[in-house]
């Protein structure tokens, strides 16, 4: 089991500046990363700085939100109860704050894909008005104002000076180590426990009925559809149309993964449902041609029985290990020293 | 006393050594030179432009303020007569009229030629858009990186009208774009006269009346920002 635990290694061996490079390691039934480590391997002090970076409020406006604030630890990085992000001046924005983890197997981001690289990807919230209301060039600022961000960035990066490419290079390292791989589902991948008879069952309707979008083992693709819910007028949310502008885009969002499921509710891009229940139901109610997808042309055949199986399968995909882990929730010494001073 | 005379022949030997090959590249012809001196200068109704500072412009019958112009060249590279072309090892320039070290660039080229061409994309190519983060002149903190979707701005020109509807009468290109059908990114070449290089963009054509009154902020990759991009090339020359 312990071997199995995602953590991550040292790296053998000093790089010539003396840095301590790390490697993510993930379970080998994962695919490949699609972030390019190359161009920024992790180290355990860039790890560090972006962590303070992640629940630190000065990068609002105003200091009072943090990324923390929309993407708790506690709920797989999401916000739970909410089902519209939550941000300065308590602004409603558009969408549900996704869940953060297994970000390096994502090539795209948000809900309409509109950042195509985790480094760039920082600058949306920071920036929207209902959010952190701030911007780069004020952030950088205020970090080369503060001392002990100073000598955090020089720790990191051998340079005092805070960049814009330095900030949020960390601000993804960060982000990077949120792997979730250590469920219930993955302790039975690697053979170390199994599932119950009725975990069994709702795996193979799983596998039957959600897998071509939610697919293993990261339980999405990463790709967009349109699952056929009505649009919210009060929103006019036409997902990724907005990026691509392409009319077959309408109404496509980001499938999102189902780990964490427990965590992360409520459940769509506006959060509409509270439920797996309701989210279940509406899937055996569509109608044809609600939704272009193929495998949604009709609606899904389950049971009553079909769906309370699948619901106990998809329990199998919480990751409490992941959730708890001390190393990714709020860097008591690392903020509140910074405070101090 | 007498090592002190020596180390004094010494030195001045030392001096003429240096000095002299310096001398005898110069002598060759007036430029054919491996130093380019590049200046760029932003002009509006034939004047300088100068940010905050109305312009009367005949078009619009109407005074135009610009307060910020903001561009990336890139890839830039010089042509020769035979046909041989020398690539500028910096790869981005980003042109700030904020910042007037930015307007002008001693570039270096190995090759000591006599330069008829200079050639340059205005923009940031998608091969750099796709990557992560990164820093110098590209760094997002510059204010040329959306926030709202990924890519860079390419282009970036503010200003104040009173024509203009906008809020307190503001227009705001922000040009930028590099998937299909809305890749603005624009390539330019140019005669080269003499080891000074001195490169106009004119922002006249740009203010129209369809700009300042109807088209006053565009700020996404779309048909808009392509007619903008489209009439960049025009607005460059170099000057003898």
């Amino acid at each position: 089991m312990k071997i199995l635990i995602i953590i991550l290694v040292a790296f053998m061996g000093f790089a010539f500046t003396g840095e301590n490079l790390m490697k993510l390691v993930y379970p080998s039934y994962f695919p490949e990363p699609v972030y390019a480590f190359k161009a920024n391997q992790l180290t355990q002090e860039k790890i560090n700085l972006g962590r303070m970076l992640f629940y630190d409020p000065i990068l609002s406006k105003d200091q009072t939100i943090s990324c923390a604030n929309c993407h708790s630890p506690y709920n797989a990085f999401a916000h739970t109860d909410h089902a519209l992000s939550h941000g300065i001046h308590d602004s409603i924005g558009m969408r549900n704050a996704p869940a953060l983890f297994n970000l390096a197997w994502q090539n795209t981001f948000m809900w309409d894909g509109a950042i195509h690289n985790l480094d760039m990807q920082a600058l949306a919230p920071l920036n929207h008005p209902a959010e952190m209301e701030e911007d780069i060039e004020n952030v950088v600022r205020k970090l080369n104002e503060s001392h002990r961000y100073k000598k955090a960035f020089y720790a990191a990066w051998g340079d005092s000076m805070v960049t814009g490419e330095h900030f949020l290079k960390a601000i993804s390292q960060f982000q990077l180590t949120l792997v979730s791989a250590t469920a219930k589902y993955d302790a039975v991948k690697s053979g170390t426990t199994s599932f119950t008879e009725q975990e069994k069952a709702g795996y193979s309707i799983f596998q039957k009925n959600c897998n071509s979008c939610h697919r293993e083992p990261l339980f999405s693709s990463y790709g967009y559809a349109n699952n056929g819910l009505a649009m919210d007028t009060a929103l006019n949310d036409l997902g990724r149309y907005r990026v691509t502008k392409k009319d077959e885009d309408k109404l496509k969002f980001k499938i999102p993964s189902l780990r964490n499921l427990s965590y992360t509710y409520p459940y769509m891009h506006d959060g509409r449902f509270d439920k797996l229940h309701e989210v279940l139901n509406y899937y055996t109610n569509l109608k044809p041609g609600d939704s272009p997808e193929i495998a949604l042309r009709s609606a899904l055949k389950l049971t009553s029985k079909d769906k309370t199986d699948i619901i106990a399968f998809l329990r199998t995909l919480d990751d409490k290990q992941f959730v708890f882990d001390l190393k990714n929730k709020y860097p008591k010494k690392l903020l509140l020293q910074i405070k101090n001073k | 006393m007498g090592k002190n005379y020596l180390s004094i022949f010494f030195s001045i030997s030392v001096l003429l050594f240096i000095h002299l090959p310096l001398n005898a590249q110069k002598m060759d012809t007036s430029f054919n030179s491996g130093t380019i001196q590049l200046q760029i200068h932003p002009i509006l109704n034939n004047q300088q432009l100068v940010l905050g500072q109305k312009v009367f412009v005949p078009l619009l019958n109407d005074s135009v303020q610009i307060n910020r112009l903001r561009f990336y060249l890139s890839d830039m590279s010089f042509s020769n007569s035979s046909n041989n072309q020398e690539n500028i090892k910096q790869k981005f320039f980003l042109i700030d009229l904020e910042d007037s070290t930015s307007l002008r660039h001693q570039l270096l080229l190995k090759t000591v030629s006599q330069w008829e061409g200079i050639h340059f994309k205005i923009g940031v190519d998608s091969a750099v858009q796709l990557k992560g983060v990164q820093g110098g002149d590209l760094d997002p903190m510059h204010g040329m990186y959306w926030s709202w979707r990924s890519g860079y701005i390419n282009f970036k020109c503010e200003g104040v009208s009173s024509i203009c509807p906008g809020r307190n009468n503001a227009f705001m290109f922000h040009i930028g774009g590099f998937q299909a059908p809305f890749n603005t990114i624009q390539s330019v070449s140019l005669p080269v006269y003499s080891d000074t290089v001195v490169i106009e963009i004119d922002l006249t054509p740009l203010l129209t009346l369809s700009s300042i009154t109807q088209n006053y902020e565009v700020m996404s990759p779309n048909a808009k920002a392509m007619t903008f991009a489209n009439q960049f090339p025009s607005l460059f020359r170099s000057i003898q």
